[in-house]
């Protein structure tokens, strides 16, 4: 690979922009209502650069059937494999897209904050999938990125576009390696009248990497889109998706499993947008906190006077599976119409101790009891994730952070006894 | 031959005494029935005993095969050999019995490929639906699918000693029939269960015969007798002991003026 990538000149000149707005950018602060309860303030943004390509390298891991698989290193494309089962479907990097700087950021929108502006000044490779009208393709499109480097700032961003009647499902894995370093991706999904988009990024970041996600979605008439996180890594990991329903009819869920351990904060902020007559959404959010592990999940509907007959649900669930582990949850409604049926509900609660005496009374050992009611909890979540070949995966993951954190108490508790 | 061995078991709620020197011996192959009013305090007994949360153990013992059972957690307990059918078996989301059943196989050191065959069989022999053995446990289950469900579980467990907390509320002919049956079939033959059966009613009876009869209200065993004794209760109720019951909320100085063991003497019923 090159050292250095080569942009379109117009992507040239949208980062030496958004590098001068950067720089004279104000950094986001606690005070500020959307960045309320987060750790913004312990992080300094001016520290994190680009990495070069060719730094970090790791094996990627396979998702069988996939149709293409896009590794991304360090920001840059490493590789793109794709298979005769991608059909008329398109991948290409932004420079070479016709329409590129049309597309950039058009869901997202213009950058509001310091992050968005940085994230701009190092945007480079990014990913366009165009499903053309009418075609299906069931089996994923993975993006596979990883760095590890100190001081390191990598900016991933994925556009996937369905035209109508077509549909696509996308699997992006994030991970990250043990240095200091920072990500902030980006991932906009367009789905056009009638068709489906299916898109899941398991977030398995090192624990020193902060990360600030940005999604946005917007769901055409009759269109569906189902957009998942799995977020399980990371220091501190923000993730802000925005759906947005703006065609009648359509159809837009929000999905999350989350679990914190250790020191890191998980922090969610959803925004569901209903701009158009008889459209649905549903979000769910599920989320475990142990160790001194903290989660945010702040979430907001908004019913426009131009969606009648909208329906939106809202749920957040928390488990609480220590002491000083910490989950704080804000749903919020706002709506500007009378004929919709809204409902939200959040939790925060720990272990069920009948649930884990009924367990136990039939000969099942306390942690596997946990063990099992902690994935039971999630099951509900990831079993509705629109990749079928990762679920197992992120049941695993979820196992085996919950097998870690007991055995780290049962070891707290045992030189507890020794002093 | 095993024998769980319940000597003079006191235990608290809060600060309030729900158990009061309760004395109770189960062996292999023996049916005990333990009969009273409600808020007497049975459920807690076989709570206590397993090892459920919440209660507080203040003096006595309860061993199982000379293994004192208080200092364990609920799962040794069930390893120990107890089980417990529950009088409202929880509902855990995304569990299913065959999930549950394995992990505690394989902290019983047992083959699961082995398992898996009895829990189709025990379902089978009992009438449970094997589409539930996947499902989650005991979530919208009828009354009779989730003592079904106890009681494929006790089949599956093979314990010593099986604990039945009203096993026969919210039970139709049938369901009452097939368990009671199941029951029934475990206490003789090569399995010799001990059943300790918590009941309010005699019907349990028709199929699961008792060896041994016990009236317990206010917190204590208060007679002791054979299935004459069910026959008595269902003719005169509780009534007799239901002044006992009453007296629980006085004050201890005038608490069961008679004496407990008196009492029970005076029936000439007590055990022992």
């Amino acid at each position: 690979m090159s050292n250095a990538s080569t942009f379109a000149p117009w992507l040239e000149k949208y980062r030496a922009a958004a590098a001068g707005q950067f720089s004279d950018a104000e950094a986001p602060s606690n005070t500020d209502e959307v960045w309320r309860y987060s750790r913004i303030n312990t992080i300094d943004l001016h520290r994190y650069s680009p990495v070069p390509a060719g730094t970090s390298t790791v094996d990627a891991m396979p998702i069988e059937g996939a149709a293409a698989t896009v590794i991304i290193r360090d920001g840059h494309i490493s590789s793109i494999d794709r298979t005769d089962g991608l059909g008329k479907v398109t991948i290409s990097t932004i420079s070479e897209h016709p329409n590129g700087d049309a597309l950039l950021n058009s869901l997202r929108g213009d950058a509001t904050d310091a992050i968005a502006h940085l994230h701009d000044a190092n945007v480079g490779d990014v990913i366009v999938i165009d499903v053309p009208r009418g075609v299906h393709l069931p089996a994923p499109i993975v993006i596979d990125t990883y760095s590890n480097v100190d001081g390191g700032l990598t900016c991933p961003h994925t556009i996937v576009r369905a035209a109508n009647g077509s549909s696509v499902n996308v699997f992006e894995r994030r991970r990250s390696g043990d240095a200091d370093q920072m990500v902030i991706p980006v991932v906009e999904l367009e789905a056009a009248p009638d068709a489906r988009i299916g898109y899941l990024v398991a977030q398995q970041l090192g624990a020193n990497t902060n990360s600030f996600e940005h999604h946005a979605a917007n769901v055409g008439q009759q269109a569906n889109v189902t957009s998942g996180v799995a977020a399980f890594g990371g220091a501190y990991a923000r993730t802000r998706a925005d759906i947005r329903m703006i065609g009648r009819g359509a159809n837009g869920d929000l999905l999350s499993a989350y679990f914190g351990d250790g020191d890191q904060m998980l922090d969610f902020r959803t925004f569901q947008e209903h701009d158009a007559p008889d459209t649905t959404s549903r979000l769910l959010f599920k989320g475990a906190v142990t160790g001194r592990a903290q989660s945010v999940y702040s979430g907001l509907i908004t019913v426009s006077e131009d969606a009648p007959g909208t329906n939106a649900f809202q749920t957040n669930r928390n488990l609480k599976l220590s002491k000083d582990a910490w989950a704080y949850s804000v749903p919020n409604l706002e709506i500007e119409q009378n004929d919709v049926a809204c409902s939200h509900a959040s939790t925060v609660g720990e272990i069920d101790e009948d649930q884990r005496f009924y367990l136990e009374s039939r000969g099942v050992p306390t942690t596997a009891a946990e063990q099992l009611l902690v994935s039971g909890f999630f099951a509900e979540v990831i079993e509705m994730f629109p990749i079928d070949a990762v679920k197992i995966e992120l049941q695993e993951d979820i196992d085996a952070a919950l097998a870690a954190d007991r055995a780290a108490q049962d070891a707290e508790l045992v030189s507890g006894g020794v002093k | 031959m095993s024998e769980l061995v319940i000597t003079d078991l006191h235990a608290t709620v809060g600060t309030k005494e729900i158990l009061k020197g309760v004395s109770l011996t189960v062996r292999s192959g023996e049916v005990h029935a333990v009969m009273g009013p409600n808020g007497s305090g049975k459920s807690t007994l076989s709570h206590v005993i397993t090892g459920k949360p919440g209660y507080t153990v203040t003096g006595g013992s309860v061993t199982l095969d000379g293994v004192s059972l208080l200092e364990l957690p609920a799962w040794e307990r069930a390893k120990a050999g107890l089980f417990l059918a529950m009088q409202y078996p929880t509902e855990v989301p995304g569990v299913s019995l065959e999930a549950m059943l394995k992990s505690s196989a394989v902290a019983a050191g047992r083959d699961f490929a082995a398992v898996r065959a009895r829990i189709a069989e025990e379902a089978e022999a009992i009438g449970f639906d094997p589409a539930l053995i996947q499902r989650p446990l005991n979530v919208d289950l009828s009354g009779g699918e989730k003592k079904r469900n106890e009681t494929v579980q006790l089949g599956v467990l093979n314990p010593k000693i099986a604990i039945l907390d009203e096993i026969d509320s919210g039970l139709d002919v049938d369901a009452m029939r097939a368990v009671t049956r199941r029951v029934e079939a475990a206490t003789n033959g090569e399995d010799q269960l001990g059943v300790l059966a918590i009941t309010h009613y005699k019907r349990l009876f028709e199929e699961l015969e008792p060896d041994h009869v016990h009236v317990f209200a206010a917190g204590i065993i208060q007679a002791s007798g054979g299935a004459e004794l069910a026959d008595e209760l269902e003719r005169t109720g509780y009534g007799d002991y239901v002044d006992l019951v009453e007296v629980d909320d006085t004050p201890e100085a005038f608490h069961n003026p008679f004496g407990e063991t008196t009492f029970a003497d005076s029936l000439n019923l007590h055990e022992g």
